[in-house]
């Protein structure tokens, strides 16, 4: 009863009590959408209005109209800069999901101390992709790095070391996402497993299905939710990939390793071409609510997001 | 779902330490780095024994008043976690607990705004920053953070919050509390544990954030990622600078990760996974 009277001594009374029951809900969202129209939305405006614009350095000058798009369109290393993208997206994406499926379904089937276990797996996932990148570094660096001498040079897999020459940079872009991302979505489709019902499983061993029939039929049928969801969530993270060009390749050899970020990052704080940059993110930004509501759409019925 | 023999889970269980130890094994050769003799660092083959030394941890505190980093680090992190949770949480419960109109629709916009990529927001964030002189400036960060963390912790903490018990609540509202008085005094108690294991998340993705704190921050507000960067550009590698610099951004991770693994699991599905 003390409680009570507490509360009933804080109570919202009059008029204000009749305002705030009634406009409580939008009241309490405000502050978080007001934030995010300020960080978000009004960049974003900003961002067309530069690129609609000459710039010199910061300084916004003339209307160009349309100038700075067209200039971006036929700039090759643009197009360049999303082909790498997409490379690393492409290729990264689909296997880390399938090594960490399979991997969960691995353990899954019944492993020691998988508790002690656990929480070492998800650590390299959250480790600052900048820290990852460095390991990296150390670990392929000249001919002396662990995997440069043990790995790289042992088996002659290139010369001049791996961020030398394009393919083998690009390869190790996307072996680093890999590698980041694998013990995550290791652990996050193991968790999903252990939410499965059982029933269904057991119909199938009673029917007498094979091990490949279950996995193809009932299992990933099963997961598709969180496989969606999980795609999704890598394939946004992946598309703006940054920290780890800036710190292993810059970008390099030539414009081998160049993301969609790293060009945008270039364009501004290399070329000071701020109205061009601005175009070209007015064209990521459109890209990528185009494809993240493609991929949304897709999966629509089956995102357990909302 | 199925029974396994004995031998055959043994080799399983190998199998996992054997990846476990693949995954972890680069943090201990980072680890080991720094403490190690900076002569030893070419040596072929590349060398695992050897007696540690601290000296390029005494070196790069002191040269580098990491320290001074560490602190802007905090208060960047720390600052963008807090506003977070104090301008998240709300409207959280209010999404979660509340009727709202179109809430599809804000949830769909807050998720939305989860997805540009920094580079591409820090352009415009540069000229406004610049014009109202918040570049190199720790609260100029701590709103640009907002820009990942809000939308990262109004989601999750949304989805975590609508799986709660709800019947307190509803007692209360039947003993005519006024509906602001439940939020306070039963939602926010009720969302504690939810609140802390978002909140943790959203301190790690701001302590190891890099574009915003490399490209609108400066001297005054150098976080350790920035730091780190920096001491590979120019003049050569220094590695063993590198090593300790990467191994201070690590070590709270590490214990955050050791306490909250579950529902970091849970927070980077997006609340997809139960963890």
């Amino acid at each position: 009863m003390a409680t009570q009277g507490i509360a009933a001594a804080l109570a919202p009374r009059g008029r204000w009590a009749e305002f705030l029951q009634r406009y409580l809900p939008y009241l309490l969202i405000a502050p978080a959408l007001i934030l995010l129209i300020l960080v978000g939305v009004i960049p974003f405006a900003y961002a067309i209005y530069l690129s609609l614009h000459n710039t010199f350095f910061t300084d916004v000058e003339s209307f160009a109209g349309i100038a700075n798009y067209k200039d971006l369109v036929s700039d090759p290393r643009f197009w360049g800069a999303l082909r790498v993208t997409t490379i690393v997206t492409v290729v990264a994406i689909p296997i880390q999901l399938v090594m960490a499926l399979g991997l969960a379904l691995l353990f899954y089937r019944g492993v020691f101390g998988g508790r002690v276990l656990s929480p070492l797996l998800l650590f390299p996932s959250v480790l600052a992709p900048i820290v990852m990148a460095i390991m990296w570094k150390i670990m392929l660096a000249g001919n002396w790095g662990i995997l440069s001498y043990w790995v790289v040079e042992r088996f002659s897999l290139v010369t001049g070391g791996v961020f030398g020459s394009p393919s083998p940079a690009i390869g190790t872009v996307i072996a680093i996402d890999i590698f980041q991302w694998v013990p995550f979505l290791t652990l996050a489709f193991y968790a999903g497993l252990q939410a499965l019902p059982l029933a269904p499983f057991r119909a199938a061993a009673v029917d007498g299905a094979s091990r490949w029939q279950v996995l193809r039929l009932l299992t990933i049928p099963m997961l598709y939710p969180l496989i969606a969801v999980l795609f999704l969530l890598r394939f946004i993270d992946t598309f703006k990939i940054f920290d780890s060009v800036f710190i292993l390749t810059r970008g390099g050899p030539g414009d081998s390793t160049t993301t969609i970020s790293y060009y945008l990052f270039r364009s501004v704080f290399e070329f000071w071409e701020i109205g061009r940059a601005a175009a070209a993110a007015v064209i990521v930004f459109v890209l990528f609510f185009v494809m993240t509501s493609i991929v949304y759409r897709v999966f629509h019925k089956r995102l357990r997001l909302i | 779902m199925i029974e396994d023999a004995r031998p055959r889970k043994i080799l399983r269980t190998l199998g996992l330490i054997a990846i476990v130890i693949a995954f972890v094994f680069p943090v201990y050769w980072l680890l080991s780095f720094s403490f190690k003799p900076e002569r030893l660092f070419f040596d072929l083959p590349p060398v695992w024994t050897f007696d540690p030394i601290v000296t390029e941890w005494v070196n790069t505190f002191r040269t580098l008043k990491l320290w001074e980093t560490i602190i802007n680090s905090i208060i960047v992190a720390g600052g963008s976690t807090l506003l977070t949770i104090l301008v998240g949480t709300p409207a959280s419960y209010s999404l979660a607990r509340l009727r709202v109109r179109g809430k599809t629709d804000i949830m769909l916009f807050i998720i939305a705004s989860r997805m540009a990529p920094a580079v591409a927001l820090i352009i415009p964030f540069f000229l406004i920053y610049q014009f109202l002189d918040l570049l190199d400036s720790h609260i100029g960060l701590i709103f640009a953070y907002s820009t990942f963390n809000m939308a990262l912790y109004v989601w999750l903490l949304t989805v975590m919050t609508r799986e709660l018990p709800a019947d307190l609540e509803g007692v209360a509202e039947a003993d005519g509390y006024h509906p602001f008085q439940v939020f306070l005094r039963i939602g926010l108690p009720l969302m504690r544990p939810s609140i802390i294991a978002v909140g943790v998340l959203a301190f790690i993705f701001a302590w190891n954030e890099f574009p915003f704190a490399l490209l609108l921050g400066g001297r005054t507000t150098e976080t350790l990622p920035v730091v780190a960067a920096r001491s590979l550009s120019a003049g050569g590698v220094e590695w063993a600078r590198l090593a300790v610099i990467s191994t201070v951004m690590v070590i709270p991770v590490a214990v955050m990760v050791f306490f909250l693994h579950k529902q970091i699991v849970r927070g980077l599905s997006m609340g997809a996974v139960r963890g």
